[in-house]
């Protein structure tokens, strides 16, 4: 009798902790869920450029969801030999030599450092024997101009954005 | 292992111990009435109302011309559940202002003003103090029709005392001659900062005072220290979650289906420095002292009946000296209660309702009726004592 | 006995709380007229809405804006104020504060309040702090409501003040869809906390027993 009783309470005490904390953990819910950004907030937004305002290796950062974009024009035919640094990686100079043919030498990046985010320096003559560099100022990332990371924290080159040229402008997003 | 580290941190701490003095064998008197659970209550509305307002602090903008669109636009509809939080500070509000009136008539009725728990009245009535100048300042932030012209009246409240140095008080409150941004702002850094640390550093007093002399029994006998009549509090815990969920489920009625009541229509038109709105009256938990205000027709007699009321409250402790306590042993006492209750609510209500000849004539009356309560309990004091020495 | 006593002050108290929460004590001195309820019945809320944004935009803009529904005076397409308009816009993601607002129309602003002695007001919350019945006897007849005022009488049929005022009912309150959810969450959430006191209560009791303590 003492027996049935006992886990007739423990029961009850088990249930009504259960179906107590399930309550607060659902109670959380809204209040987390209301610091998700709203619609607006994510809404897709596009940025285009006119590609006839560039110049060859004149960096233009134009605003995408809040962040720099990096629009550059290559010179016609600019390679890696060309460029003359020594790059480790070749991930992103791949990935855009496809791209730089198809839009006219033009491309855009993200300009977002992908070590801590801080938006990383166009320096055109900034390289060793004045060969141009993307250099981040927070912790002394250097990128290639394709965007690939060779020296410093950063660890991955830097993103690409979906991107396309009609006519004479770039539109990306 | 587990035990070591709980050793561990209470060899350290010691919080322990204090929970176990004062959560679980703290000894309360048996057959406590549902009342009791009120202080419990207030304890957790003051709970949601830190951790909601923490979170409508996050989007609410303290300016003349932000705030409206702040709180009716990007929280009501653009930041996700962020009607949900609003209601929850809103309608918490008035919860918590409805549980303290309660909890504050409750005291009156067991009479736990009366030694040894003086002090606790005392802070109680601080807290009530604290209470209002929160809400006060919580109900201007939106900068509606009604937020502005309250604010507006109740910083002009200081140049009721006929004092050249008042006019000055009402405009270093204000900031300026009329409510501006200076004024949102310094209110806001009261509301969000200043009052509930305040309030904090109250309750703890307030529940520390009460911890060490002992709860009232409601057939008014001290219990404290009486093994035999008393049970740990730990058992009452247990009551208060019924009493708990019952509220919550109350209080979720509110928020989900009918906000209305605690968010008041006129206070959707934004602030209009120029006009005030045609039907304005303070939130219902006000009603009644602006009641006895309105109703007197001098501007310095009305704002001090006002505080009379309130200083009355104070000092019950002074005015009813009679040693018995609780009105279920006092049918004098009890009588007068309950004129004081329906006096208290006349007023509150005839409050809400349009400024006319007989609003004013019937808080006239029950404002009389009210002081009788306080007026009368030196009386029935006197003649308590008188029989009780005759027996 | 003891019960007894209790029940003139729960009767007190409650009583007060009911009658200050459930409204009783403001009666609506407007009323819907009886054919605009047919018509509400008749047509979907988001319909009426859907033609009210278009009624409001035809006779209502020269003066007025509904900002929450990036809704603006037809000023601000004039040649002069377009560009800036278009700009600001575009900046914002559509929704014009009223630092902005009031400022890059200033002029604007200034040319209505000289013309009606006051700027015609932002209309977002106007259905909330106006209420329905008020608001549509008034876009009906504004000298039958407000004596004097200097808003024009419209003609308008009653289904076009009926689908204004839905209009401006989404733009401060939730759609019904909206409302339908919050009413299903509330009553999850109540039946939930009715449970959880049950058990609760079942759980002291089955404590009580065991334990042997009277409260």
């Amino acid at each position: 009798m003492g027996e049935e009783k006992l886990s007739r309470r423990k029961f009850l005490g088990r249930a009504t902790g259960t179906v107590g904390a399930v309550g607060g953990v659902c109670a959380l819910y809204p209040v987390a869920a209301s610091l998700a950004p709203s619609k607006a907030a994510m809404a897709q937004s596009v940025a285009k450029i006119n590609i006839n305002d560039l110049n060859e290796f004149e960096l233009k950062s134009v605003p995408y969801k809040g962040k720099p974009l990096f629009v550059m024009k290559f010179p016609p035919g600019y390679s890696l030999e060309k460029w003359g640094g020594t790059a480790k990686e070749k991930i992103n100079y791949e990935k855009l030599k496809p791209i730089l043919e198809k839009q006219k030498n033009v491309v855009a990046i993200i300009g977002v450092c992908t070590h801590l985010g801080c938006i990383p320096i166009w320096e055109k003559n900034g390289g060793k024997n004045g060969i141009p560099i993307y250099y981040c100022p927070c912790h002394g990332g250097v990128y290639t101009p394709w965007g690939d990371n060779i020296s410093g924290p950063p660890p991955i080159p830097l993103h690409i954005p979906k991107q396309k040229l009609v006519g004479d402008i770039l539109t990306v997003g | 292992m587990s035990q070591s580290v709980k050793e561990w941190f209470e060899s350290r701490t010691g919080l322990g111990k204090i929970f176990q003095k004062e959560m679980v064998e703290y000894r309360v008197p048996k057959g406590l009435t549902l009342p009791y659970s009120l202080g419990v209550l207030a304890v957790l509305f003051f709970a949601i109302q830190i951790i909601s307002g923490i979170f409508v602090l996050m989007y609410y903008k303290p300016d003349m011309k932000l705030a409206f669109d702040s709180v009716n636009y990007t929280i009501m509809q653009v930041v996700p559940w962020g009607w949900f939080l609003r209601s929850l500070h809103a309608v918490g509000a008035g919860f918590f202002m409805a549980i303290i009136y309660t909890h504050m008539f409750t005291g009156i009725y067991y009479n736990a003003y009366k030694s040894p728990r003086q002090l606790v009245w005392i802070i109680g009535w601080i807290i009530y103090m604290v209470m209002i100048l929160l809400v006060l300042t919580g109900y201007l932030l939106p900068q509606g029709q009604l937020s502005y012209w309250a604010s507006e009246v109740v910083s002009e409240m200081p140049t009721a005392i006929p004092l050249d140095i008042m006019e000055k008080v009402s405009l270093w409150i204000k900031g300026g001659f009329s409510i501006g941004d200076i004024t949102i702002t310094r209110l806001f850094a009261l509301h969000v900062v200043f009052l509930p640390l305040l309030l904090i550093a109250l309750v703890f007093l307030h529940i520390q005072f009460f911890h060490q002399t002992g709860v009232t029994s409601p057939d008014g006998r001290e219990l404290h220290g009486n093994e035999k009549e008393t049970v740990p509090f730990i058992y009452v815990t247990l009551k208060e979650g019924v009493i708990i969920a019952v509220v919550l489920a109350a209080f979720a009625y509110f928020i989900f289906f009918y906000s209305a009541p605690f968010t008041p229509s006129a206070n959707f038109e934004p602030a209009n420095p120029m006009r005030t709105p045609a039907d304005i009256a303070p939130e219902w938990y006000l009603t009644a002292f602006y009641e006895i205000f309105r109703s007197i027709p001098n501007k310095f007699l009305g704002f001090m009946a006002t505080n009379v009321f309130l200083i009355f409250l104070l000092i019950l402790p002074i005015l009813d000296t009679s040693k018995k306590k609780s009105a279920t042993k006092r049918p004098l006492f009890y009588f007068m209660y309950l004129l004081f209750l329906i006096s208290f609510a006349v007023l509150a209500i005839e409050g809400t309702q349009p400024a006319t000849a007989q609003a004013a004539a019937i808080g006239k009356i029950f404002f009389i009726i009210n002081m009788i309560f306080f007026i009368s309990l030196p009386i029935i004091s006197h003649f308590e004592k008188k029989k009780e020495a005759l027996q | 006995m003891k019960f007894l006593r209790s029940i003139p002050i729960i009767l007190i108290i409650g009583g007060l709380f009911y009658a200050l929460w459930s409204g009783i004590l403001e009666p609506e001195k407007w009323k819907v007229p009886h054919s605009a309820e047919l018509i509400k019945a008749k047509v979907s809320e988001a319909q009426l809405a859907k033609e009210g944004e278009k009624t409001f935009k035809m006779f209502c803009t020269a003066c007025h804006s509904v900002r929450y529904k990036e809704i603006y005076p037809t000023f601000v397409n004039a040649p002069n104020a377009k560009p800036l308009f278009k700009l600001l816009m575009k900046k914002n993601n559509g929704f014009l504060n009223r630092y902005i607002y009031e400022s890059a129309f200033a002029l604007q602003l200034k040319g209505l309040k000289a013309a009606f002695g006051s700027v015609p007001p932002d209309l977002s919350t106007a259905y909330v702090y106006m209420g329905e019945g008020k608001l549509f006897n008034f876009i009906k007849d504004p000298q039958k409501v407000l004596p004097g005022t200097k808003m024009p009488n419209m003609h308008l049929s009653d289904r076009q003040v009926v689908a204004i005022s839905t209009f401006l009912k989404t733009a401060i309150l939730p759609t019904e869809k909206e409302t339908q959810k919050r009413h299903l969450i509330g009553t999850f959430v109540i039946i939930f906390l009715i449970v959880l006191a049950v058990l609760f209560a079942l759980y002291r009791k089955a404590v009580l027993t065991e334990e042997g303590i009277e409260d």
